[in-house]
């Protein structure tokens, strides 16, 4: 699936390094759906700044 | 000795900064060999720096506590006219036109800048193991790692190669280091320090942060770095916090919370001990000590994996495309790694950021700081992948980060500071946070420890090589 995803995209990630890190790729792609397929709609990212508040990030 | 014990004498003229300088770098000279943390050394400059700090002196000029204290900073600093690397070859012939907005502020505090540390390439990774500029090795034994990504500034600091050291903490990259090379490191609130002038990693996860050898000389450095910087779009406008830190280091009434789910889970034995016992001497000094919880640290440790994974394969990628070959494997990897998270997952990990910080935020109505080891381990050795932890084998990497991740989310405070040995000779970390802009509880708690504790004059003997 990875080696699609890098030719569709153009990633230039040499075979021998997308061979490398599938397994990793896999783990927190496992990893990454149970902490994020939820809804989180009513949730702000926290990617406004207020510093001016005291507020981070 | 620590900046509290030097200030004293060079403003009274009992040791001169132009003598304390050279002596630097005739202890550079000796050791650093033996440890590479060093990676351009300023002798000229700072000793012209250091000449003009005691001619201020001697004429009444004295500008602080940091005129004429030697100090070394990360490589990811820029320095004008100097080549400023990152620990990259890409970057090594790249000399910036300005300062870093930190290395102006102590030069108007008066302290002399003797060089620029090692660090792991481009500040991505916890072993200072670095392909281009070689190893960086940990005082404490040469064939074991100082952590990273700041490990140069820490292990010349253990060394005594420097009085204090500037590094950056992105998951870890200040309090690692100080973990493994025994050393007092802080991580203060995101916004704090100013980043201008610092090559990025994480730009939402991106701190400025110091070594060390006592709390109240990180508290010292934390009042002479802090303050807004409208250069910085992340700089906070809190004026630079004073930290009085009390004499007498009692904690009656300061309460310490523990949270023992995740964050006491799956540490080497001896670090577990080393931790315990500092609860119990806390205990003794007053502090009311009650076991919380902070749910989902799994998640959010992945969260924290997540954003940084995307934000730094953004930052280097035109790198990755343009100079693949210039890049060490373990950072390809993960920039590599970085280039399948999707931005949707991006966006809801950064929604999962928030929901982490409104965690912390309720927990410190309950407590005023929390405490836990600093990395689950000591340092392990030079090309060591994997570490066993009671029997259950964890990558290095990831065990290393463990604890100190994802507080980098919450932008908390955070500071490490020794709490013992292990069997090997090898420092023990004790990590303090607490909420957003409140050093002052963070300091005095580190600061009390530490004044009735046994490890703050434990120094490494640096063979010369």
């Amino acid at each position: 699936m990875w080696k699609t995803i890098a030719q569709v995209l153009e990633l230039e990630i040499p075979e021998p390094q997308l061979e490398a890190v599938s397994p990793v790729l896999d783990s927190l792609w496992a990893q990454t759906r149970r902490v994020l397929n939820r809804d989180l709609s009513g949730v702000d990212p926290a990617l406004t700044f207020h510093p001016e508040l005291g507020e981070n990030p | 000795m620590t900046i509290s014990e030097l200030a004293p004498q060079i403003q009274s003229g009992k040791i001169s900064p132009v003598e304390l300088t050279s002596q630097t770098f005739a202890l550079i000279r000796q050791r650093d060999p033996a440890l590479n943390s060093y990676l351009t050394l300023m002798e000229a400059p700072a000793l012209e720096q250091a000449r003009q700090a005691e001619r201020e002196i001697r004429t009444g000029h004295y500008r602080g506590p940091l005129h004429g204290i030697p100090y070394a900073v990360k490589d990811l600093f820029y320095t004008r006219g100097l080549a400023t690397t990152a620990g990259s070859k890409i970057l090594r012939s790249f000399v910036p036109e300005f300062d870093a907005a930190a290395i102006d502020r102590l030069r108007e505090a008066g302290a002399v800048l003797v060089g620029k540390t090692g660090l792991h390439e481009l500040a991505y990774g916890i072993t200072n193991n670095n392909p281009h500029f070689g190893a960086v090795r940990n005082p404490w034994d040469p064939e074991r790692i100082p952590g990273g990504s700041s490990g140069g500034s820490a292990a010349a600091l253990a060394a005594g190669l420097c009085v204090f050291s500037l590094g950056s903490d992105t998951g870890g990259s200040v309090r690692i280091p100080a973990s493994f090379c025994g050393v007092v490191g802080l991580k203060p609130t995101f916004g704090r320090i100013s980043r201008f002038g610092v090559i990025p990693l994480g730009h939402t996860l991106d701190h400025v942060g110091h070594f060390t050898h006592s709390v109240a000389d990180a508290a010292l450095i934390l009042g002479a770095l802090a303050g807004p910087d409208p250069r910085d779009d992340s700089s906070a406008s809190e004026p630079a916090p004073a930290v009085d830190l009390p004499a007498d280091s009692k904690l009656k009434g300061v309460r310490v919370g523990v949270p023992r789910a995740f964050f006491y889970e799956r540490l080497a034995p001896e670090v577990e001990a080393a931790v315990g016992a500092a609860l119990q001497l806390l205990g003794s000094l007053g502090a009311q000590i009650r076991d919380v919880q902070i749910p989902e640290m799994e998640d959010f440790t992945l969260v924290s994996r997540v954003i940084l994974l995307a934000e730094a394969s953004a930052t280097h990628r035109h790198k990755l495309r343009t100079r693949r070959a210039d890049i060490g494997p373990d950072v390809a990897a993960l920039l590599d790694q970085g280039l399948f998270v999707l931005a949707t997952d991006y966006l809801d990990a950064q929604r999962r950021r928030r929901q982490f910080i409104a965690h912390l935020a309720r927990l410190f109505d309950q407590v005023d700081v929390m405490v836990t080891a600093t990395t689950p381990i000591t340092a392990p050795k030079i090309g060591q992948t994997t570490v066993d932890i009671a029997g259950h084998q964890e990558d290095t990497r990831l065990a290393s980060t463990r604890l100190v991740r994802a507080l980098n989310l919450a932008g908390v405070p955070a500071l490490s500071l020794p709490c013992g040995f292990d069997s090997q000779g090898l420092p023990i970390g004790l990590q303090i946070f607490g909420r957003s802009f409140d050093e002052a509880s963070v300091l005095k708690v580190g600061h009390a420890y530490e004044q009735n504790s046994q490890w703050r004059n434990r120094r490494p003997e640096v063979k010369a090589v």
